[in-house]
């Protein structure tokens, strides 16, 4: 159930890069990069709430880029989807390390020229919310949501990101979304607004 | 109870799992059941997904917020860890290539290896510093390492 049959490395972006890379391609490495780069850093920018740590992690992330092009295989996986595979683990295991997920007070990040109406106030107060309820969700539930909603991963991928069964990840995306429309009830006609408008 | 289907192939059951899960964006719905999902909630006896709607602004509105900001400073860092031999040695040799002939055109070839070899010393710090290779553990170390090798070995094989 809940999932599609198709291969997904039939048409894999990332490959010929990769190859490249294995080659010693600088050019190939920049594009890679510039592709796959910002998306893994706004996932562990998102999931650790610490711009230098979501460095650390993207810079982790293409070192093994790096060492492991050479061996890349192409098989059932899309390379993007290894890259978030790997994201998300060095993302839980800083989160488990660290247990407790820091709230920082540089959020609602508004461009310095928006103008600082109340309108734009209410609306970082209602981002700052739905802030909070991601922090509050277990780190695997939160990580679920990031790849499918935020990532825009396929279930599959967002599966095989985390390591688990499809329905599994159903599981942790149901959990997650309950939590996050408990704690945002206060405010879903808000958001809601913002739909039909 | 479930619901049949309608004609869709889809139940009930399953379009408020998949609502309950995915939300109410059909583009984040399982590709397989996608069809069938949209056919089933345009035959007007589906679940309200208002509340999935809103929830699904909720984070797209953070989501943008939050996706900005990876900058050229950050990419480049990440590059230049990469242990690549084009741009690597194309863009941070090219000041060392020029003054290397500088002095090879000198009186001393002697000389002229000498400074290769202080340059080249000098690249690989910068190589090393801007990597920041301190957070990133001993995996990092070992790729700049190979990266800095590398780039000295090119720079005296030049000479």
């Amino acid at each position: 159930m809940g999932y599609d049959g198709r291969r997904v490395s039939d048409q894999d972006p990332d490959i010929e890069d990769v190859r490249r890379i294995a080659a010693g391609d600088a050019a190939a490495a920049a594009s890679l990069v510039r592709r796959r780069a910002p998306k893994i850093l706004a996932l562990a920018r998102r999931m650790l709430n610490d711009p230098a740590e979501a460095e650390d992690v993207a810079q982790e992330v293409f070192l093994r880029v790096w060492k492991h092009a050479g061996s890349w295989q192409p098989g059932a996986a899309k390379f993007e989807t290894w890259l978030h595979r790997v994201a998300t683990n060095l993302c839980l295991d800083r989160l488990r390390r660290r247990r407790e997920v820091r709230m920082g007070d540089d959020f609602p990040e508004i461009p310095d020229d928006a103008p600082s109406s109340d309108e734009t106030i209410m609306a970082s107060q209602r981002l700052l919310r739905v802030r909070e309820a991601l922090d509050a969700l277990p780190e695997r539930q939160r990580m679920a949501i990031e790849l499918c909603n935020f990532q825009e991963l396929s279930n599959i991928e967002a599966a095989a990101a985390l390591e688990v069964s499809v329905d599994a990840l159903e599981s942790l995306l149901a959990r997650g979304r309950k939590s996050l429309r408990q704690a945002l009830a206060g405010e879903m006609n808000e958001w809601l607004g913002t739909v039909d408008g | 109870m479930d619901k049949g289907s309608g004609g869709t192939g889809m139940r009930e059951t399953r379009y408020l799992q998949i609502l309950e899960a995915y939300g109410a964006d059909p583009k984040h719905w399982p590709e397989a059941e996608r069809v069938a999902a949209m056919e089933f909630a345009a035959t007007g006896g589906a679940p309200d997904s208002r509340q999935e709607a809103a929830l699904d602004a909720a984070l797209r509105a953070y989501g943008a917020v939050q996706a900005h900001g990876a900058d050229e400073a950050v990419m480049a860092r990440i590059l230049t860890q990469a242990p690549m031999r084009a741009v690597d040695n194309v863009v941070r040799l090219a000041p060392f290539r020029a003054a290397k002939r500088k002095v090879q055109t000198g009186w001393l070839a002697g000389r002229g290896m000498m400074a290769a070899g202080f340059a080249a010393a000098a690249i690989m710090g910068v190589v090393i510093g801007a990597s920041g290779l301190a957070d990133v553990g001993g995996a990092g170390v070992t790729t700049a390492d190979a990266s800095s090798e590398a780039l000295v070995s090119y720079a005296l094989a030049e000479g």
